[in-house]
């Protein structure tokens, strides 16, 4: 049986275990790894489908411009209820619609608004369902035929798609 | 068929000219048709509304195209510009080509 001084000794060895840890990179907990985004050949098959479908274009088309802002958490924990808000700051003459994909959904062209000029600014807000983990991409169709878009990577804990 | 709306201008009472914020929620199941009934078992069939129209006075702000993928009782929001003061009106139809119409009359500051 320890008695009460082995205990302490016992104490101060794992404590200085964990103070070296840092120093010999011993992995202690992994809370906090960084998710990775997958961008798998099958989910970017779907994607490229559902792009030629709707523009005729592919994904290397879509320029990423940091003027495009695409709004979706990192983590939604109800994939029933998945808030996404994209807004580009182009001048309203020039843009004809702001489209909004997911790349696991069944069918990755959510949904879509078409602008006009007494939209005053291309803003649109919407609360989709999503499958599983997955990229949303938020894209604008400008009127010259060009697409700009920002993508970002959502990790959902519970799918919402049945 | 008629399906509640629940509007809101933000600011409430735009300055003329203006870009002003259009949030509205609507009351709907949105059915994708690929969830079960968790009772029956079976799928439940798709009800979804598709396109939505929003104009201010007769003239076209945007308009909305949704696929199955939106979740049921959707806020969706969009800007526009506050050029006068009327009646913004907003038709909705469904996947069964069914339509319903919800108006509210835009007050300017």
């Amino acid at each position: 049986m320890l008695d009460r001084r082995e205990l302490f000794k016992l104490g101060t060895g794992a404590w200085l275990g964990l103070a070296l840890a840092p120093i010999l990179e011993v992995p202690i907990l992994s809370i906090g790894a960084p998710a990775t985004p997958q961008e798998d050949a099958k989910s970017l098959e779907k994607i490229e489908k559902s792009l030629q479908k709707v523009f005729g274009k592919s994904l290397k088309d879509v320029k990423q411009d940091p003027k495009v802002k695409l709004s979706s958490p990192t983590i939604a924990e109800n994939g029933l209820h998945v808030p996404v808000s994209v807004e580009a700051d182009y001048p309203i003459e020039d843009i004809k619609s702001l489209h909004i994909f997911v790349d696991e959904n069944p069918d990755p062209h959510i949904s879509y608004i078409e602008l006009t000029p007494l939209s005053g600014k291309a803003f649109f807000q919407v609360p989709i369902r999503m499958a599983q983990s997955s990229y949303v991409r938020g894209i604008a169709l400008l009127k010259d035929g060009s697409l700009v878009g920002d993508f970002k990577f959502t990790k959902v804990t519970v799918g919402g798609c049945g | 068929m008629s399906v509640p709306v629940i509007v809101r201008v933000i600011p409430n009472k735009p300055k003329k000219g203006d870009v002003a914020k259009l949030m509205f929620l609507v009351k709907h199941p949105m059915d994708p048709g690929t969830i079960k009934d968790p009772k029956t078992g079976k799928l439940i069939p798709a009800n979804y509304i598709t396109t939505i129209d929003i104009s201010l006075n007769g003239k076209k702000i945007a308009t909305i195209h949704n696929g199955p993928g939106v979740s049921s009782n959707p806020i969706f929001g969009l800007d526009f510009k506050a050029e006068e003061a009327g009646t913004v009106k907003m038709v909705f139809t469904d996947n069964h080509g069914k339509s319903f119409e919800h108006d509210f009359s835009l007050e300017l500051s």
